[in-house]
């Protein structure tokens, strides 16, 4: 494209979505207080006794109890019209949200779009996914729209989709192309908290998941494309309820995190998305460290006012894109210095053991933040357009700051570190015996736990760092 | 089931062992108690801000829970304060000082921000635990 096009096509895009770059943050009433030293230590000395002693008192696993373990301890059908209830609350959440966003009052928490995307939606859900089961399966409102094309069309084939020949290679990469782009949205893009934004975002992405379904089914895409199947799918194998519904629904209760075990190993474009997940996760909570503040101050501190927001943005990307990879660079160290081969295999095998350690670091990250934000919801449940309606007569519901007490914070965090490193040493040594034999299922686990210690080690220092709003004007 | 993959017995004493201990410390640690005993007196902060940035060195106000805090605000131009979480919003005109008053009921770190054309941070409240 020349460079007259290019400008016409930034011109179209920058009307379309209003930047209001100084509302960044908006969302934010109360941060967490840092994690004082006593807990951090704590915390550190906990994570790292707790890997010598899986280490030191190394015992054994074979694949008949692995066997036993992911058993179901209870399973069932969902009944249907539970199943429909779920898939029409999901559509009819998706259609107000986009309504609201487009037509609605245009100020961040006068409008339901903001708090129920980035609160309820992606952090709330991920939290819902990971601790109780993967529900997003049941209230999809895309499959549920296409299912009900599919059942109800009656001039059209049974099968609305092409099913056209998704290609092997390209796997998991439009997920990861998509999470990248998802990431960006959240936490870098200027005017993310503006509800026309998020309303016009969320069109785009129905269509684009609607023409994929069409071509290639939904089965498919949400295997490989649709990112917030494959994200809610991967933090539910962290679960006890594990949720399936392909023709019919089904529930299981299982052990908890017994879903990150897997005797086939992930293919390398789903290891790369975990990856890609566990990376961001930790870079969100970086980019608010009064170090990264000190970097930005560093590279962009001299520049004028109107280049430096831009260059504020291109660092922020540059992390974002660099996070992931550092530490993908770090596990395939930590998998090949193992010494077993091929690496590629054990790369797939062990990834899913990182998984505890970013569930807990989101946790202790976003507790309170879902806690507090989140009551924004009642107030906008009576009034989503911001229009003053007040149809449940919750309006006048006044935010309660003081709802989560930072010595509860406190201990949650640490606690919870703590839990979801011993779930990693875990998985990590249970994996290391079905995929491993018994001579190097042991020596395999000293490069893995050095990564563990240092993963759990970079959540908790972040969590000690006060947190700081960075203002570019 | 998730036991026959739990190690011996004796394994299972050591880490049960090691999770008291964890418990305990975390208690000992956590808890500690306030040096001073809540006062009847306000806690004062005197700021003053020079175009839009606070001058001096104090980077956070830091309280305890309960605590009556009186924060005093002069500018040499016109400012609208913001002092979010607990939604104070004082305008300072020059020469005409400010005080935002309040008792600090809610633990956790909360931005108090200049509001114009741009939102910056001037400086961070933060309330302990007591």
């Amino acid at each position: 494209m020349t460079a007259p096009a290019l400008r016409i096509v930034a011109a179209t895009l920058l009307c379309l979505l209003s930047v209001r770059g100084t509302e960044a943050h908006a969302l934010a009433q109360r941060y967490d207080l840092p994690l004082p030293l006593g807990f951090f230590l704590v915390g550190a000395g906990a994570a790292v006794a707790v890997s010598f002693v899986v280490l030191g008192l190394f015992w054994r696993i074979d694949g008949a109890q692995l066997d036993s373990a992911d058993r179901p301890w209870m399973q069932g059908t969902i009944p249907r019209p539970i199943v429909d209830f779920c898939k029409a609350i999901g559509v009819a959440l998706l259609l107000l949200t986009i309504c609201a966003g487009l037509f609605g009052n245009q100020s961040t928490f006068k409008n339901i779009a903001p708090v129920a995307v980035w609160i309820l939606w992606w952090v709330g859900l991920s939290f819902v996914c990971a601790f109780v089961g993967n529900v997003w399966i049941l209230i999809n409102p895309w499959t549920a729209m296409f299912e009900f094309g599919e059942r109800w069309g009656k001039s059209w084939p049974k099968d609305l989709s092409l099913r056209l020949p998704y290609p092997t290679w390209l796997g998991a990469w439009p997920a990861c192309a998509l999470f990248f782009l998802l990431a960006w949205f959240e936490l870098v893009a200027p005017g993310r908290d503006v509800p026309r934004n998020i309303a016009v975002a969320l069109a785009i992405y129905s269509a684009l998941t609607f023409a994929g379904f069409a071509c290639f089914g939904h089965e498919l895409w949400c295997r490989n494309v649709e990112v917030f199947s494959v994200v809610f799918g991967l933090f539910g194998r962290f679960a006890p309820l594990q949720i399936e519904d392909n023709g019919r629904s089904r529930w299981a209760l299982r052990p908890p995190a017994v879903g990150l075990l897997v005797r086939t190993p992930l293919d390398p474009t789903m290891t790369a998305f975990t990856l890609l997940v566990l990376g961001t996760v930790t870079v969100d909570g970086l980019m608010e460290t009064p170090a990264w503040a000190a970097v930005v101050e560093q590279l962009i501190g001299a520049q004028t006012p109107a280049s430096s927001a831009a260059s504020y943005m291109m660092l922020q990307t540059a992390l974002l894109a660099a996070g992931p990879l550092m530490l993908a660079l770090l596990y395939l160290t930590a998998i090949a210095l193992m010494g077993q081969s091929p690496v590629k295999r054990l790369a797939g095998q062990f990834v899913l053991s990182l998984v505890p350690i970013a569930i807990a670091y989101h946790l202790a990250h976003y507790f309170s933040m879902l806690a507090i934000a989140g009551q924004f919801i009642i107030p906008l449940a009576s009034d989503p357009f911001g229009y003053g309606w007040d149809l449940f007569g919750t309006t006048l519901y006044r935010v309660d700051i003081g709802l989560v007490d930072a010595r509860f914070v406190w201990y949650l965090s640490v606690a919870a570190i703590v839990i979801g490193h011993i779930i990693a040493v875990w998985v990590s040594h249970v994996t290391a015996y079905v995929a491993l034999d018994t001579g190097t299922a042991r020596r395999s686990q000293y490069a893995m736990l050095m990564l563990m210690i240092g993963y759990t080690m970079l959540s908790l220092w972040i969590l000690a760092q006060p947190i700081i709003e960075l203002t570019i004007k | 089931m998730v036991v026959t993959l739990m190690p011996n017995g004796r394994i299972l004493r050591l880490i049960s062992a090691a999770w008291l201990a964890l418990v305990w410390l975390v208690v000992v640690f956590g808890n500690w108690s306030p040096a001073d005993a809540q006062t009847e007196e306000p806690k004062r902060f005197d700021l003053r801000i020079e175009n839009d940035r606070l001058s001096g060195d104090l980077k956070v106000i830091r309280v305890r829970r309960g605590d009556a805090v009186e924060i005093n605000w002069s500018a040499n131009r016109r400012t609208v304060l913001h002092l979010h979480g607990y939604d104070i919003e004082t305008v300072v005109e020059v020469g005409r000082p400010q005080t935002m008053s309040f008792t600090a009921r809610a633990t956790g770190r909360f931005p108090i921000e200049t509001h114009g054309r741009y939102h910056s941070v001037l400086i961070y409240l933060e309330v302990y635990p007591r």
